[in-house]
């Protein structure tokens, strides 16, 4: 078993017309155990600039808290916000430094940058980034959101966020359980407890919503 | 307490902080993830005023395809690129610290880089970790000396080479070389003869797909095609697309924060006063 379906996870961001938006499920798992249902995957670095972290909860949690550490530094040091684009080379080399006992994480981050355009990018655990255009997705049911993703993204969605939470609705399966097999037939009134949250983000404000799948 | 638990800025290199308590997940039965592999068609030809290189622009993560269109041509100098196969994190990591150090180099010497000390430069760090960095590259450049194409492969040997190629698609765009090159190709014949390797490489490797990007390096210029060919355009697209009518997902709660303008103190012309 891998360590990366440990805790299983699930996330995506997607960018729209002058925002983004960002998403993740909030199960948190031990292998094929439920352990809480409201665990946060997604932090908040600055106004504009959201971080989600998959993989392993405890790196997950550590990497977090360097990386927010190191950015307050930059906020100390520079008096001003991090630009995304910044912020993802610092991510990567904080993840290539461990390249020989990595941290069991990847990252997906989205922020606005110059001018508010909407930036994201992901990394696989050793940080090789990835800059897309479009979507990234993360996480043990990464399989799935690259498929949902690649039919039905289209360019400047003024509420990418609600392809983000019909794509989960399909996703019920992967997202609940052990990542690579149908849902568990003794259970399947669980999905229902299970949240998921989403930020989207705009040049003036952010908009946090909890949603039901 | 001097052990501090600050986290300061490290001094460079790599850490092997978590690599106990990664070893002692293994011995639990837990593996460890897959990197991204840029599973690749890289190739390099000398012509007649320089060097031209190409990449296709697919990266795999296991069998899934994560990125369709990424670059895989990498700047060391202005009249130096490099393009990388085998772990993508590897690749760029190496080729961004030898820019860095052949950039002061630069600065020290007051020259143009050449393409040797590139060569120097990623072969001894590459031995150093005995293949470890996972780091398979096509070095090319013009410089004083005239043009120059190397290959670096990841334990640290390099091969001088009037044409080359490296990575899942090299058998293929190797055939293409074999059959096709001469000495004093022209920039035209050159770059037609690099993308048709490529493209061998992207209809008959499974590691390598998508575009064509070139690169052509003469004395003094250079030129980056990147997308210079796109053989797979995606063809179907969904002519109704998928509409999703609001309300379509219950929302429970939402939360809308309005973002602050930060103020900007600009300081007066009078001097403090006490």
């Amino acid at each position: 078993m891998s360590i990366f379906e440990y805790n299983g996870s699930a996330l995506i961001a997607m960018v729209g017309k002058n925002c983004f938006a960002i998403a993740s499920d909030r199960r948190l798992g031990v292998q094929l155990q439920t352990i809480a249902t409201d665990f946060q995957r997604i932090y908040k670095i600055h106004d504009k600039l959201y971080i989600g972290l998959s993989g392993l909860a405890t790196d997950a949690q550590t990497l977090y808290q360097r990386l927010f550490f190191r950015h307050k530094l930059y906020q100390l040091r520079e008096e001003r916000d991090m630009k995304p684009e910044t912020f993802a080379n610092l991510v990567s080399a904080i993840l290539y430094e461990k390249r020989f006992g990595p941290y069991f994480c990847q990252p997906v981050i989205a922020g606005l940058g110059d001018d508010d355009k909407p930036f994201i990018c992901t990394m696989d655990s050793i940080g090789a980034k990835e800059l897309a255009k479009d979507f990234v997705v993360a996480g043990t049911a990464s399989e799935s959101l690259y498929g949902a993703c690649e039919s039905m993204y289209k360019p400047d969605m003024v509420c990418s966020i609600f392809s983000c939470t019909y794509i989960y609705k399909h996703k019920v399966l992967d997202i609940f359980g052990p990542f690579t097999k149908p849902l568990h037939p003794s259970n399947p009134t669980e999905k229902r407890k299970k949240f998921m949250a989403s930020y989207i983000c705009k040049p003036t404000k952010c908009r946090l919503d909890l949603t039901n799948y | 307490m001097s052990k501090a638990v600050v986290d300061l800025p490290p001094k460079g290199g790599f850490s092997f902080d978590l690599c106990r308590r990664n070893e002692m997940l293994i011995s639990k039965g837990v593996h460890p993830p897959s990197f991204r592999k840029t599973g690749t068609t890289i190739v390099g030809l000398v012509f007649k005023d320089g060097v031209i290189l190409g990449a296709d622009t697919r990266a795999t993560e296991g069998p899934i395809v994560c990125d369709k269109n990424c670059e895989k041509i990498h700047y060391i100098a202005p009249n130096i690129y490099c393009c990388g196969a085998g772990t993508a994190a590897d690749t760029e990591a190496v080729t961004d610290m030898v820019s860095s150090q052949l950039q002061l180099h630069r600065y020290h010497t007051g020259r143009e880089s050449r393409v040797i000390t590139a060569l120097t430069l990623l072969k001894s760090h590459l031995f150093s970790y005995q293949g470890y960095v996972s780091a398979a590259l096509v070095l090319g450049g013009v410089d004083i000396t005239g043009p120059h194409l190397h290959t670096i492969y990841p334990h640290g040997s390099t091969d001088t080479l009037p044409f080359a190629t490296m990575g899942s698609g090299s058998l293929a765009a190797m055939a293409v070389f074999e059959s096709k090159f001469r000495e004093g190709l022209t920039r035209e014949e050159g770059i037609e003869l690099v993308c048709e390797a490529i493209c061998s490489g992207i209809f008959n490797d499974l590691g390598s797909g998508s575009n064509v990007d070139v690169c052509v390096i003469t004395k003094g210029h250079k030129e980056y095609l990147r997308n210079h060919q796109m053989p797979n355009p995606r063809t179907y697209v969904s002519s109704k697309g998928y509409t999703f009518p609001k309300g379509l997902t219950e929302v429970l709660t939402t939360k809308i924060t309005p973002l602050k303008e930060k103020v900007e103190v600009i300081e007066g012309n009078d001097a403090m006063e006490e």
